[in-house]
């Protein structure tokens, strides 16, 4: 605040630079590191009851009887639900619509059939979480074991046992992408190279498993529910459908949480069935899950099988590609699972220019935990699929796989850059970028010590690889679905600040980058900036934190611009987001108490283009 | 069948009636109220649960309430003195040691097992210590240079204290 006096110009140029870039103690730290934080499973409400589940130990199965007398009669139970107990209580939802997509009923918990190791099949109520445990152990199922699909391959051939019959088929989608023509790009081709691979099923893990707390008050008709979730607005407007009330009596709020990697971006079974419980029983109800129920029914990532071919003339330059994608959904689809290989589809070209591409995807159902958004979500999986057919490529040709990049690469005056798949890669000189990562990392002399050792039966792997990749999920015509992010700074009284934003960290640290962001655009330290996220009663609709996006999309939506308008390039948010709005004097508007940042120009889609579409909401101690 | 237990916890006595079967870690959690100490696997796999138990880092996801009886743990929210964090607290937020946190008070709870025995380890010697505790978010790099930076300031105030005798 001691710059306050200082022309505003000057003030602004020398601010920029003070808090952001700084190395700064994070402010989320002093709680984290003395254990006085609140995961979700450290709650405790008074009459709260425990949750607690009988999961299926087989991947597909009839279930012929449930009994549950005797978990029942446990002296401390309160209640014992299977799927016919839960009237009124909605489906797991899919947020994806695409034609053609066959999406399986997903109940909240399994009616006749089991199609995955761990699917819950009956729910415990109990007064304390060890009777609730004995009580889950004393439910007995018995299933009458059923052909299991577990090979995405297999699973597509006619003679396949089918998980769900009504499709009469395991393939839930086909998706194509095609762009130029393929068919003369192979034909004209002196060398088609090909290759199978498989980017593996694998398990997120975040350090804390999931966990929900849920309390109805009738009289306020208020829902309020704690979840280890890293989207608690789009949380809460699918509780309202899964349970049946207005989304303005839910609130949701997603409080420390223990890492996400993906998995918290979802909607499950057990944030339904909690919420739905607690209004039933007129009681809070917690569920905390255990590293074995986060293993087998909190989503999985990846497991694709690809199929590349790569037209190529001898000189090394790439005529087109044809890439066949199968994709493991799993048994039921969770809230994005069939987008994710729709998200390498759309990355399948990499740093490449590809003049014809033919890209075929089927979803296909097996009896597993669905797959759903984890690290990348599909563009790692793109990145493998290309790099390793370019390396492929590179060895069946005799070429350097570095000179073998270079030659096929855009230029830097062909930017913006379209690529084949769609994508406009607004700018990059890719040739400087590979020769200075070959600089660096001593490529000449790893050849001539790898040569050497083949000499003296020493073998060095040398490996190249280049990436790209689409980030932050805004909106713009290749993502669709994607969000935009709210977010409000709010001058209070006596000159501290609130910072309200639709992110939802969950070890990101945005409470102290938000903080530095905030205290340079004001001139205050980010010590008197108070970073509020999570809780849907206090910050307006978000999307949340996934896709790299919160930290990337903050510049636009949580800055306040100063009344000259002069929110543009020398915005410390937009160095820290290393994306520049072009033209770079955005031209703000005005509109009552809202300013937005718009952008003019060309119309066509940049990387940065979210941040135009960003406000910065000014409460009303404004100081503008 | 119910047994009583005093566990001493961060220098205050805790006494209860409590089922055999119960763990530690639940004792600290549920009846203790303490709630810092984290579970994360329940099977001594990912050490979210790492407190000391006489002085000793043990995974309290694998020890019995009924075998502490008696003696006395230390959780991290007895590791600060007051408004003075622990060197190790300080260390962690200096050097970046966190990122979501879970993991957090049982990387404390070892390190200071590992200080306690050895007070200038090697990064080897950090890295084999925290090898049964799991960190998703950091890769332990930043953790390494958490330990040696409180290694470096217990030193320091070590040698203060011989200086000012």
């Amino acid at each position: 605040m001691a710059q306050n006096g200082k022309a505003n110009g000057k003030r602004k140029a020398k601010l920029a630079a003070v808090w952001v870039g700084k190395k700064l103690k994070r402010k989320e730290d002093p709680r984290l590191i003395q254990g006085t934080s609140h995961y979700t499973d450290d709650l405790k409400l008074p009459r709260m009851l425990y949750c607690a589940f009988t999961r299926s130990p087989m991947a597909h199965a009839e279930i012929s009887a449930i009994r549950t007398d005797a978990a029942r009669a446990l002296p401390g139970v309160v209640g014992v639900y299977t799927s016919e107990d839960l009237t009124g209580l909605g489906m797991v939802p899919c947020a994806i619509q695409m034609p053609g997509l066959n999406v399986p009923p997903h109940p909240v918990l399994a009616t006749e059939r089991v199609r995955y190791l761990g699917e819950p099949v009956a729910a415990v109520v109990a007064e304390d979480f060890y009777t609730a445990r004995d009580a889950a152990e004393m439910i007995e199922v018995d299933y009458e074991p059923l052909p299991v699909v577990v090979n995405m391959e297999k699973a597509l051939e006619k003679d396949s046992p089918v998980i769900h019959q009504h499709f009469k088929t395991n393939r839930a989608f086909t998706h194509a992408l095609k762009n130029g023509d393929i068919q003369s790009a192979f034909k004209k081709a002196d060398r088609v190279v090909k290759q199978r691979m498989v980017n593996q099923r694998l398990a997120p893990m975040a350090m804390e498993p999931r966990a929900v707390l849920a309390e109805y008050l009738p009289g306020e008709n208020r829902l309020t529910v704690w979840s280890a979730t890293q989207i608690p607005h789009l949380l809460r407007t699918q509780i309202s459908v899964m349970v049946g009330l207005p989304e303005t009596a839910v609130r949701v709020i997603a409080p420390e949480v223990g890492g996400g990697f993906g998995s918290k971006l979802n909607v499950y079974r057990e944030e339904g069935l909690v919420p739905w419980l607690a209004m039933k029983l007129g009681r809070p109800v917690k569920w905390a899950e255990t590293r074995r129920e986060n293993i087998t029914s909190t989503i999985h990532g990846r497991d694709t099988i690809n199929h590349l071919e790569l037209a190529l003339k001898k000189d090394g330059k790439i005529l087109g590609l044809r890439v066949r994608i199968l994709a493991d959904m799993g048994a039921y689809h969770q809230l994005l699972t069939p987008l994710i290989p729709q998200l390498t589809a759309l990355m399948q070209a990499g740093c490449y220019k590809i003049p014809a591409i033919d890209i075929g995807i089927q979803g296909v159902f097996t009896n597993k935990m669905s797959t759903d958004a984890y690290r990348g979500a599909g563009r790692p999986e793109a990145t493998y699929n290309i790099e390793r057919i370019m390396g492929v490529a590179a060895h069946e040709l005799g070429m350097d796989p570095a000179e073998f990049r270079l030659k096929n690469f855009p230029q830097p005056k062909e930017f913006p850059f379209t690529t084949v798949t769609g994508l406009v890669y607004d700018s990059a000189k890719y040739q400087e970028s590979i020769k200075r990562a070959l600089e660096l990392s001593g490529y000449d002399s790893l050849r001539r010590r790898q040569k050497n050792g083949w000499k003296n039966g020493k073998y060095y792997g040398v490996g190249v690889s280049t990436y790209v990749e689409i980030c932050a999920i805004g909106p713009s015509a290749a993502t669709p679905a994607g969000g935009w992010e709210s977010g409000t700074v709010r001058i209070e009284p006596t000159g501290k600040v609130t910072v309200l934003t639709g992110a939802s960290p969950h070890g990101q640290g945005q409470e102290t980058t938000f903080a530095q962001l905030i205290a340079d655009e004001l001139g205050i330290d980010p010590e008197d900036v108070n970073v509020i996220h999570g809780d849907t009663l206090a910050v307006p609709y978000g999307i949340g934190t996934f896709g790299s996006r919160a930290t990337a999309g903050l510049p636009g939506h949580a800055k306040a611009e100063n009344k000259d308008g002069d929110a543009g390039s020398s915005s410390a948010g937009y160095q820290a987001s290393r994306h520049h709005l072009r033209p770079r004097t955005p031209e703000c508007q005005r509109r009552q108490e809202v300013y937005f940042l718009r952008r003019t120009g060309d119309g066509r889609v940049h990387g940065a283009q979210y941040s135009s579409w960003i406000r910065a909401r000014i409460g009303s101690h404004t100081l503008l | 069948m119910q047994k009583n237990v005093t566990i001493h916890i961060n220098g205050q006595a805790h006494r209860h009636s409590v089922e055999p079967r119960l763990l530690l870690v639940h004792f600290l959690r549920e009846v203790a109220g303490l709630t810092g100490t984290h579970i994360g696997c329940e099977t001594s796999l990912c050490g979210a649960c790492t407190v000391l138990l006489d002085g000793r880092a043990v995974k309290s996801c694998t020890v019995l309430a009924v075998q502490a009886d008696g003696r006395s743990v230390t959780t991290v929210e007895g590791l600060a003195q007051g408004d003075k964090l622990h060197a190790l607290q300080e260390g962690f937020w200096e050097e970046h040691g966190l990122q979501c946190g879970f993991c957090t008070p049982g990387m404390l709870m070892c390190s200071h097992d590992l200080l306690a025995k050895n007070p200038a380890p090697t990064s080897a010697e950090i890295r084999e210590a925290i090898n049964g505790n799991v960190c998703r978010c950091t890769g332990y790099q930043n953790i390494v240079a958490a330990v040696k930076n409180a290694s470096r300031k217990m030193a320091k105030r070590v040698s203060a204290r011989a200086g000012a005798r």
